[in-house]
């Protein structure tokens, strides 16, 4: 009886350590960022960007391109998101911060919680940025869905910044990474993009097909198997 | 009892299997070729010493 | 050497089965000629998932025990496994174009999967190249094995389930012929080439690895001889 106390209070101390030294470098990251450390908020400008670029690029039938909206608006999320989780590592990387972080003595799995952290915030970022812009531009109705796109746009985020963060520590240190990050992001993104701009259309168009159930489970496990294989994994990323 | 549009995609089935038998043996004749170099670098191992003379000529080269 | 006999053995079954599904068994009633690319298009298939497979087992075996052989054969399987998919794909376009009329089609979830299959083996082999030091790579690429071979069952998933959201009623894959089960000769003739290419996949698979462990020793001791000494010491140069 007290040893099976003694377990549970080992492993919620455990836990909290963990969440503890996540949260120190989540905070770390914010607040770097909001001295301008510039790692983020220049992706905001690009997804942006991205987004009007697409308009001259499909457009300028008004139909069409509120057709290719939902597609469109993962498409600037994910483009910018994979320079947004690589420059969180990069920027460390050449302040000489991340060797640093990589010999602390914390448990490896809570220095990748920290990270995955900051780079859902940038992520959630983005979405909140290129959700109202694709509404504007493409002139698409979201009121109406609100609640069910946050959703979305959170389990598609969250998705991201688990194995986006994953392959921004493992190339961080290639000098080939610019190229390498995308390169192993996207193939690898493909069933969460499918699924949540199928989800995302779904929500728009009143789900006439009932598949919105199926394709927020997919994403879930998504998101869940990719923080299973970061957390297992990235301490191998770390080490030199 | 001969389809005019199935003769037409012989094409096709020739450049499916011509394509495919001819790469596999392309690589397969590199990888015999790679092992063959990887093999005899492994028993005849450059030498770290400066020569002591002039090297054999090459009749090669 | 065993190998020889098992590389003629391939280069003679890969040439009977060839010729069986060229000229020994008749065309299809409904896909005509096209359908004999199916026998190469389905037993490519196979064996790019099969080496898949291998890859991502193989590095998980790296990363428990960290033996060289563990990253040849990862290697082996990542090389090996290219050029199948690369079939597969290839294969499936030459069918495609005159079944479909099109080289390529977003319904079909083969198609789609192998095609980001290809894309996840090209990523590994790069992170392969980029990397100097051989139990860095190693474990690089192992990380990036191990994801992928998490990826691949979600992303066929999800094609198949995107598919069967939007199918149209007359959707034709390469091996409709197998459901209902279809006649002898057709059912031989892919089991003939599966077989054959099986013996030519093997015989693939056993150099690539000798070669990748040639390679592993030949550079280990490369960086042993350039620093004598030192080399357990020192921390390989930055890549």
């Amino acid at each position: 009886m007290e040893r099976g106390a003694a377990g549970g209070i080992a492993t919620v101390t455990a836990v909290a350590r963990h969440l503890a030294v996540a949260r120190a470098i989540a905070a770390k990251d914010l607040r770097a960022e909001l001295r301008g450390r510039q790692a983020v908020t220049s992706t905001l400008f690009l997804a942006a960007l991205t987004l009007l670029i697409f308009g001259f690029a499909l457009g300028p039938d008004r139909a069409s391109l509120a057709a290719a909206g939902p597609g469109l608006l993962w498409l600037a999320v994910i483009l910018s998101g994979v320079l947004a989780v690589g420059r969180l590592h990069q920027l460390e990387m050449e302040d000489g911060a991340f060797e640093l972080l990589a010999l602390y003595p914390v448990p490896r799995a809570a220095i990748y919680l920290g990270k995955a952290l900051g780079g859902l915030a940038a992520m959630v970022a983005l979405g909140a940025l290129v959700l109202p812009l694709t509404a504007i531009l493409y002139a698409i109705d979201v009121a109406s869905a609100l609640p069910g796109l946050v959703l979305v746009i959170g389990l598609g985020a969250l998705g991201f910044a688990a194995i986006g963060t994953l392959y921004a520590g493992l190339t961080v240190r290639l000098r080939a990474r610019e190229v390498l990050l995308p390169l192993l992001l996207l193939p690898v993104v493909a069933p969460l993009l499918l699924a949540a701009v199928s989800a995302t259309a779904s929500l728009l168009a009143g789900d006439p097909l009932g598949e919105l159930g199926a394709w927020l489970q997919l994403l879930i496990g998504y998101d869940l198997a990719m923080l299973l294989a970061g957390g297992l994994t990235y301490g191998l990323a770390l080490e030199e | 009892m001969i389809d005019p549009v199935a003769i037409g995609d012989t094409g096709f089935v020739a450049a499916a299997y011509a394509v495919i038998l001819g790469g596999t043996g392309l690589y397969a004749l590199t990888l015999a070729r790679r092992l063959r170099g990887a093999r005899q670098a492994t028993t005849a191992p450059a030498s770290d010493q400066p020569r002591r003379s002039d090297p054999p000529i090459d009749p090669r080269a | 050497m065993a190998t020889r006999v098992l590389g003629l053995g391939a280069l003679v079954t890969v040439a009977g089965a060839t010729a069986f599904a060229l000229v020994g068994v008749p065309a299809d009633l409904n896909q005509g000629e096209a359908q004999r690319i199916m026998y190469i298009h389905v037993a490519s298939a196979w064996l790019a998932y099969l080496s898949f497979g291998v890859t991502a087992a193989a590095s998980a075996w790296w990363l428990v025990r960290r033996e060289p052989r563990a990253d040849a054969v990862a290697l082996a399987g990542a090389e090996v496994g290219v050029l199948f998919t690369a079939a597969t794909i290839w294969a499936g376009m030459m069918w495609g174009r005159p079944v479909w009329g099109t080289y390529w089609q977003w319904e079909d979830p083969r198609l789609t999967t192998t095609a980001l299959l290809l894309a996840l083996y090209v990523g590994y082999l790069l992170i392969r190249r980029l990397t100097d030091e051989p139990a860095r790579r190693a474990t690089r690429a192992a990380v990036v094995g191990i994801v992928a071979a998490i990826d691949i069952p979600i992303v066929h998933f999800s094609v198949v389930w995107w598919r069967g959201l939007h199918q149209g009623p007359t959707f034709m894959s390469p091996d409709t012929i197998l459901n209902p089960p279809a006649p002898g000769p057709f059912v031989a003739a892919l089991l003939l080439m599966l077989g054959a290419f099986s013996l030519a996949w093997l015989w693939l698979m056993v150099n690539r690895y000798r070669l990748a462990r040639l390679d592993w020793e030949a550079e280990e001791s490369a960086r042993r001889g350039r620093l004598p000494g030192l080399a357990a010491a020192v921390p390989a140069p930055r890549p």
